[in-house]
C-alpha cells in the first residue's frame, strides 16, 4: 500500500515536472515496430535489451494514460518457416492483452497468408489492418479514428488512403523507410508518420513541412511514445527495453508457451544439415594434445554457452542454439545434447572449423580465421560491444 | 586602429575547455570569458559563482526509504573522482533536483539543465531493496551530480556518464580515468578563470567552432558484405585549437576516434561502414564531439540500402511468387496435388560471377541438380542482363506433404564473403490449413475460447462434407467468397480442467487426394 502511495505521488511528481502544461494531452500514441522475430533479447553483451516481455510491460503501463492508443508499424517477422509462424501466433497472443488500436500489416507480414491474418485478427480482436495491402482477411479501412487521431496503415506511399481527409490529427504507420514516409507526407500533409527502420532510432523526431517523423528502430529494443497537444506532436520519448523494466506476466506466459511449442514440434531437429567436407569431432578430441588451450577454454564463458540457454529455456530453440554449440548446420555437428555432449557450447571447432582432417593428420594446416571467425556470432546486432582486441584477451590461448 | 590591434595582442587567450563538457558549463564559461573580454569584471565575478566547484547541494523528491543512502554514496563518488574539488550534500537551493518515478519513465532519462539547475528523473522499479537496482540508482545519482559538475553524458558504455545499465551486476561503479581527468581539467579551467577575474585580466574567449559536412550521408544501394568508406569534413572556423572525439552508435561504423584541429584547419575523415549484418534500409549515427563552446555535439546520419550479393530467383511464370524488398529470400510455388513435381530456380552473383558449388536441401525427400547457366536473367531488383550463374532443378516426389511446407535451400558458393547462402521455398500443395493448428494460449477453464483457421486450396474448388471434433471442442465451417476453394473454420474450446489442451478437428472433403484434413488443436488452460 505504501509503495502504491509512493508510486502515485511519484507519478504526480514526474507529470508535473515534465509536462509544460498541466492539462492532459489530446492524444498519446504509443508505438512499436520492426520486431522482426526478436521475441526475446539475443546476444552476449550485458545488459541485454529488448523482448516482448518488457515491451508489453512498458506498453501496458503507458496505456494507463488517458487518450492513449497503441499501434505497431509492422514487419513482425524476419524469416519464413514454421518457427516464424509460431512467433506470429505468440505476438497475437500478447497483443490481445494490450487491446491495440492498429497493427499495420507490412508486405513481409502479408506473406503469412490470408489464413494467418484472419486467425491473428480473431486472436487480437480486430486491429490488424492495412489501407493498401490487399488481403481478403483484412477489412482495408482507409483510416481508423480513435479519439482525436485518425490512423492509417500503409506499406508504401502509393496508397489512396493518404489522400483522404480525416477527422482529427493524421497518424500514418508506414512499414517503409524514412524516404517512403516523406513521400507519404507529401500526399497526406501534416501529421505523425511512424516509419520502419533497421538500425538505431533517432532520439529526436524529424519535423518537415508540418509532418513529424518518428521510429523505434528494429528488433523490439524500444517502445516509442509521443503526444498530441494543441495540434502539435510533442513529448517524444523512446524507452530502451533494458532489464530495469519488469517483464509482463502475461507476455512471459505467452513466450513460455512459444518455447514449449518450439520444443514440442522439435524444430531443432529440422535444421538443415550440410553433408560432406571435414567433420566435427568435438572439443574433447583436442584435449590430449592441446592441454593448456583446453584448460583456458574450459574456464571461459564459451564453455558455458550451452548452459546459459538451458537456464533461459532456449536450449531447444534453433535460432539460439546455432551460436551456442558446435556445427549445428552440419550432419556431424550438434544434435541433441544427450547424443553429442562434446558439441555443446562454443568449442574449439566453433572458431577453427571442423577438425576431422586435423585429427587424422595433425600436421595439416588448421587455424582460425581470427576476427572473422568471431563475427559469425559476435555480430553488431547480438554483440554490440564486441572488440576483437578486448575479447581475445578473455580467451587468449 | 593600431592601438586596438596592440590592445588585442596584449589580451590573453581564454582557457580551452576539454571535450565532453555539459552544455550548461560551456555556456557559463563563454559568458565569463565574454564579460572579461568586455571588461565587465563584476559581471564575470558574479557569473563565476555559478561554476560548479566546491560545495554544491542536491535534493531528492519521492525517494523510497530503501534507497535513503544512495545520495550519500553518489556524493562520495564525486568527491573521490574530483579529488575533493567538488562535493555534494543534500540541502536547499539545490544544484541538482532528482525526482524518483516508477517505471516506465515518462520524461527525461538523462540529466537536463533547466531553471538554473540540473533536473533528472530517476526510474524506480517495484523491486524495492534490490541491491543491483540500488547500484543503478546510485549510478543515476552520480551521473546527475557529475553532469551538474560539468561532465556531459556520452553514448560510451562502461563509464558513469554512459547509459545507465540496469543489470544484475553488483560490481562497484567508479568514474573511469578519463572522467577523473575531466574533473581535474575543469577545475584547472575554473582556476584560470578565477585568476583572470581576480586580476581583472581581459581575455579573448577561446572559441573553437566546428563545422561538419555533410550531416547526412546517403550511400544509396550497396552490396551486402561490402565495407564502404564515406568522407566527412570537419572544419575549425573558430579562433582556438579544437579537440575532437568521434563516437558511433554501432560497431559496424569505424572512425578515427580523436583529432586536433588548429584554427582555420580542416580535415576529412573517412569512417568505414561494414554492411555484413544488414539487409534493406538502414540508418546509423556518428557523433562529432568537440570542445566548442557553441556546438559541442554534431550528428552525421548515415543511410544505405543494402542489397544481397547473391540472388535466387523463382522459376519463370511461377504460379505464385512473392518477393519483398531487396532482402527477399522467399520463393513461393504451388505444386500439383498428385504426382512428382519439378521446379527451377536461378542463381547468380549480383556484383560478379559466383559459382554454386553445391546445394543442400532441408528435406531428404527433395532432390536438386545444379546446371551452370549463362544467358539473360531478368531480376526485378537488378534488371535484365546477360549473366553467368546456375539453374537449380528441384524435384519434389508425389508423397510431398499436403498444405503449406517449407524447403530450406542452402547453397555452397565460391564467394569469400558469402560462402553459404540460404533461401526458403514455401510450397503449397492441395488443401492447406492456415494456421497449421489452432492454438489456445490462455484459455480459461469453463469458458468458451474461439480460434479461426482458414482451409483453402489455391486453385481448385472443393467441398467440406463433414466436421468432426474431439471431446471438449466444437467447430463450424463457412465458405469464404464465391470460389468454393476457401473456408473459414471456427474452432471453440471449453476446457474442463487446468493444463494442456490437446485434440483435433477432422474435416471430410470431396477431394480425392485429401479425403480427410486434420487440424490439430493445442494450448493451455488456466
Amino acid at each position: 500500500m505504501k509503495l502504491l502511495a509512493w508510486a502515485l505521488s511519484a507519478l504526480v511528481a514526474v507529470f508535473g515536472m515534465t509536462a509544460s502544461t498541466p492539462e492532459q494531452p489530446d492524444a498519446v500514441v504509443i508505438f512499436t515496430g520492426d520486431i522482426r522475430g526478436y521475441l526475446s533479447p539475443c546476444g552476449c553483451s550485458a545488459p541485454m535489451v529488448g523482448g516482448i516481455e518488457r515491451m508489453v510491460g512498458v506498453v501496458r503501463q503507458l496505456k494507463q494514460q488517458p487518450h492513449s492508443v497503441y499501434v505497431d508499424v509492422g514487419n513482425w517477422l524476419e524469416g519464413y518457416d514454421r518457427q516464424e509462424q509460431l512467433k506470429a501466433e505468440t505476438l497475437a497472443e500478447t497483443w490481445r492483452t494490450l487491446k491495440p488500436t492498429y497493427l499495420n500489416v507490412s508486405a513481409r507480414d502479408r506473406l503469412l497468408g490470408d489464413g494467418y491474418l484472419e486467425s491473428m485478427r480473431g486472436v487480437v480482436g480486430g486491429a490488424i489492418d492495412s489501407a493498401n495491402e490487399q488481403s481478403a482477411a483484412l477489412p482495408g479501412h482507409s483510416y481508423i479514428t480513435a479519439g482525436k487521431v485518425s490512423i492509417t496503415g500503409v506499406t508504401s506511399p502509393e496508397a489512396d488512403a493518404l489522400a483522404e481527409t480525416v477527422p482529427g490529427a493524421r497518424v500514418v504507420l508506414i512499414s517503409g523507410s524514412l524516404e517512403s514516409a516523406k513521400r507519404a507526407a507529401r500526399i497526406g500533409g501534416p501529421g505523425l508518420y511512424i516509419y520502419s527502420l533497421q538500425g538505431d532510432p533517432a532520439a529526436e523526431p524529424i519535423v518537415e513541412d508540418g509532418a513529424t517523423f518518428v521510429t523505434v528502430g528494429d528488433h523490439c529494443r524500444f517502445v516509442g511514445r509521443i503526444e498530441l497537444r494543441d495540434g502539435k506532436w510533442t513529448g517524444f520519448k523512446l524507452f530502451e527495453l533494458g532489464p530495469e523494466y519488469e517483464s509482463d506476466s502475461q507476455a512471459v506466459e505467452a513466450y513460455r508457451g512459444y518455447l514449449r511449442r518450439v520444443t514440442a514440434e522439435n524444430l531443432l531437429a529440422q535444421v538443415p544439415k550440410a553433408k560432406g567436407g571435414p567433420s566435427f569431432v568435438g572439443s574433447e578430441a583436442c584435449r590430449s594434445c592441446h592441454v593448456k588451450e583446453f584448460e583456458t577454454w574450459e574456464k571461459s564463458l564459451h564453455a558455458e554457452a550451452y548452459r546459459t540457454l538451458q537456464i533461459t529455456g532456449n536450449d531447444r530453440d534453433p535460432e539460439c542454439v546455432g551460436c551456442h554449440v558446435v556445427g549445428l548446420n552440419h550432419e556431424s555437428g550438434f544434435t541433441p545434447v544427450q547424443e553429442t555432449p562434446s558439441m555443446a557450447s562454443v568449442g574449439c571447432e566453433s572458431c577453427h572449423g571442423a577438425g576431422s582432417k586435423h585429427l587424422a593428420d595433425p600436421y595439416s594446416a588448421y587455424k582460425s580465421e581470427g576476427e572473422k571467425a568471431c563475427l559469425t556470432c559476435h555480430n553488431p546486432g547480438h554483440s554490440p560491444k564486441f572488440s576483437f582486441a578486448e575479447y581475445w584477451e578473455k580467451i587468449k590461448h | 586602429m593600431l592601438s586596438l590591434l596592440i590592445l588585442l595582442a596584449a589580451q590573453q587567450s581564454g582557457p580551452a575547455m576539454p571535450v565532453g563538457v555539459a552544455p550548461h558549463l560551456s555556456a557559463t564559461s563563454l559568458a565569463i570569458q565574454r564579460s572579461l573580454q568586455d571588461g565587465k569584471f563584476e559581471l564575470a565575478a558574479e557569473t563565476l559563482k555559478a561554476w560548479p566547484a566546491g560545495k554544491l547541494t542536491y535534493k531528492v523528491a519521492g525517494l523510497p526509504p530503501t534507497y535513503a543512502d544512495a545520495g550519500k554514496a553518489a556524493a562520495a563518488m564525486i568527491e573521490e573522482a574530483s579529488q575533493g574539488k567538488v562535493t555534494f550534500a543534500e540541502g536547499e537551493g539545490p544544484r541538482v533536483l532528482f525526482t524518483f518515478v516508477p517505471m516506465p519513465l515518462v520524461g527525461p532519462a538523462e540529466p537536463e539543465w533547466r531553471n538554473g539547475r540540473v533536473e533528472m528523473a530517476v526510474p524506480i522499479t517495484d523491486r524495492g531493496g534490490d541491491a543491483a537496482h540500488e547500484r543503478s540508482v546510485i549510478w543515476s545519482l552520480a551521473k546527475g551530480m557529475a553532469y551538474a559538475a560539468g561532465l556531459d553524458h556520452t553514448t560510451r558504455r562502461r563509464s558513469v556518464m554512459g547509459p545507465v545499465a540496469f543489470t544484475k551486476s553488483l560490481s562497484p561503479i567508479t568514474f573511469s580515468l578519463p572522467e577523473q581527468r575531466q574533473f581535474a581539467k575543469l577545475f584547472e579551467v575554473y582556476q584560470e578563470l578565477k585568476r583572470a577575474v581576480e586580476g581583472k585580466t581581459r581575455l579573448v574567449p577561446a572559441m573553437p567552432r566546428i563545422e561538419v559536412e555533410p550531416d547526412l550521408v546517403d550511400m544509396g544501394s550497396i552490396i551486402q558484405g561490402d565495407h564502404k568508406e564515406f568522407a566527412v569534413t570537419i572544419k575549425n572556423t573558430g579562433n582556438a585549437p579544437a579537440s575532437i572525439e568521434i563516437e558511433t552508435t554501432c560497431s559496424c561504423l569505424i572512425a578515427t576516434p580523436t583529432l586536433q584541429l588548429a584554427p582555420g584547419a580542416s580535415v576529412t575523415v573517412t569512417p568505414r561502414f561494414d554492411s555484413t549484418d544488414y539487409q534493406g534500409q538502414i540508418e546509423k549515427h556518428l557523433y562529432v564531439l568537440s570542445n566548442s563552446l557553441e556546438n559541442p555535439r554534431e550528428t552525421v546520419v548515415l543511410r544505405a540500402a543494402i542489397a544481397p550479393e547473391i540472388r535466387f530467383l523463382p522459376p519463370p511464370g511461377a504460379n505464385s511468387v512473392r518477393s519483398v524488398g531487396i532482402g527477399a529470400d522467399l520463393i513461393e510455388v504451388e505444386i500439383p496435388d498428385a504426382g512428382d513435381a519439378k521446379t527451377e530456380l536461378t542463381f547468380y552473383g549480383t556484383k560478379s560471377p559466383v559459382e554454386l558449388i553445391d546445394v543442400q536441401l532441408g528435406s531428404p525427400l527433395a532432390s536438386a541438380t545444379v546446371v551452370p547457366f549463362e544467358g539473360s536473367i531478368d531480376d526485378p531488383l537488378f534488371g535484365t542482363a546477360v549473366r553467368k550463374g546456375a539453374k537449380v532443378m528441384l524435384g519434389l516426389p508425389a508423397n510431398w506433404p499436403f498444405g503449406i511446407s517449407w524447403l530450406r535451400i542452402v547453397g555452397v558458393t565460391d564467394s569469400k564473403r558469402k560462402p553459404v547462402v540460404e533461401m526458403t521455398l514455401q510450397i503449397r500443395k492441395g488443401i492447406g490449413v492456415s494456421p497449421q493448428s489452432a492454438y489456445f494460449g490462455d484459455a480459461r477453464v469453463g469458458e468458451v475460447s474461439e480460434r479461426v483457421v482458414m482451409v483453402e486450396h489455391r486453385s481448385k474448388p472443393f467441398k467440406i462434407i463433414k466436421v468432426t471434433t474431439d471431446d471438449g471442442l466444437s467447430a463450424t465451417v463457412t465458405p469464404v467468397g464465391e470460389s468454393g476453394a476457401s473456408y473459414r473454420l471456427v474452432i471453440r474450446a471449453t476446457p474442463r480442467s487446468v493444463g494442456a489442451i490437446s485434440g483435433s478437428v477432422q474435416l471430410s472433403t470431396d477431394s480425392a487426394a485429401q479425403p480427410i484434413v486434420v487440424v490439430p488443436v493445442g494450448g493451455r488452460a488456466k
